[in-house]
């Protein structure tokens, strides 16, 4: 076919493409604006900060912040850094970068993009200080859940005590289950990584924790 | 780099009429598509967004690309016992339009949903959804001249599934 021919064609395609005039149902409208008004409620998700978190948590969640506390390293504990996972995102979600890669970054390690292969998209970020050390948080969603990514600055963490051992790609992880929410914790160049998430099973975070995409993710 | 900015929940139902071409061009289904726009607005009114560019259409697309493969696809490759079914809000809004219109519409959107998926998706993004290459680009998380070239290659097999000739 010559180039006319195949201009022509595209040519017909667009006018017949962009000739539909489909609107959306009115029930469709109303089912939305019920979910907008939905959301205009206030949020009953917990909004407070790890003082408060802590000082207002259930009898079960307190045994549990007592099992976790750090054993020497000093600085925040895995537990509170998870914690972060529950506050909202201050930043947008992260664009990709290079392949299996999202283009943002913390203290040198690249967060990676899960999008692809798990269909974990990046949905937001953001930075706290912690008992002196910078925390760096990068939230991904799927299927209307959603998981929290968090590098700590400084010396690495003590992981938590008790907690289960895993292992994947060469990667040792540690990971602790509390009233559905999973907290995974281990190592990349020997910072602290933590990622949590409620809802979402043990062995899908320590597939994400342990995944180096080939060699892409640098470790 | 752009100043960030809150999406505005009351801004969002500006955009329900292109998303939803888009969800039926993707889906093939206007139930489907119903569910998926839903699906869609549930997710991102679910908390407050914080976005960098001037592009609330192009984070919607994305958002409701991201829902379609994970919760539509698998339906929307199983074979369907009938065709795209017509639609009473096709020509909604067209004065003077004649009801033949809307069986052309659903031809044309029949033959966007048997479109391969990397085709079906910018397809539908760009022309039913009518974001900019650009726009597309960043919904679909890909480069611009892959926008290009699979609109092009989507546009030609609409064509000959209408029956065009030469």
């Amino acid at each position: 076919m010559s180039e006319q021919a195949d201009l022509d064609r595209e040519r017909f395609a667009v006018a017949a493409l962009r000739s539909v005039e489909l609107r959306a149902p009115v029930r469709l409208r109303t089912r939305i604006e019920a979910e907008r008004e939905r959301a205009r409620r206030p949020a009953r998700r917990r909004r407070f900060g790890l003082g408060g978190a802590l000082a207002g948590a259930t009898a079960a969640a307190a045994v549990l912040v007592a099992l976790l506390l750090p054993g020497g390293a000093g600085g925040p504990t895995v537990v509170e850094a998870a914690e972060l996972a529950t506050r909202p995102p201050t930043e947008p979600a992260p664009e990709p970068g290079r392949p299996k890669l999202l283009a943002t970054s913390a203290f040198g390690l690249p967060y990676p993009d899960w999008a692809e292969k798990f269909g974990w998209e990046p949905s937001g970020r953001r930075v706290d200080e912690l008992d002196g050390r910078r925390a760096v948080t990068v939230f991904y969603e799927k299927d209307g859940r959603e998981i929290a990514y968090t590098i700590i600055s400084g010396e690495a963490l003590d992981p938590p005590e008790p907690s289960a051992a895993a292992r994947r790609e060469g990667t040792r992880l540690r990971y602790v289950t509390d009233d559905g929410r999973t907290i995974v914790t281990w190592k990349r160049n020997g910072l602290t990584c933590v990622l949590s998430g409620s809802g979402v099973p043990a062995t899908k975070l320590l597939d994400l924790a342990g995944w180096k995409g080939l060699g892409a993710v640098p470790f | 780099m752009d100043p960030l900015r809150p999406l505005d929940p009351a801004r969002l139902g500006d955009h329900i009429d292109r998303l939803y071409r888009a969800a039926v061009g993707l889906c093939g289904s206007h139930a489907d598509a119903e569910d998926l726009v839903q699906e869609t607005y549930v997710q991102v009114l679910r908390k407050p967004r914080l976005l960098r560019s001037d592009d609330d259409l192009g984070y919607l697309m994305r958002v409701l690309r991201n829902t379609f493969y994970s919760r539509y696809r698998s339906e929307a490759r199983r074979p369907r016992s009938s065709p795209l079914e017509e639609h009473e809000e096709v020509i909604e809004g067209r004065a003077g339009a004649h009801p033949a219109d809307a069986a052309e519409a659903s031809e044309v959107l029949a033959a966007v949903a048997a479109l391969p998926e990397p085709f079906r998706e910018v397809v539908a993004a760009v022309d039913l959804a009518g974001l900019s290459y650009r726009e597309a680009a960043r919904a679909l998380r890909t480069r611009e001249g892959t926008i290009m070239s699979r609109l092009s290659r989507g546009r030609a097999q609409v064509a000959d599934a209408l029956g065009y000739t030469s």
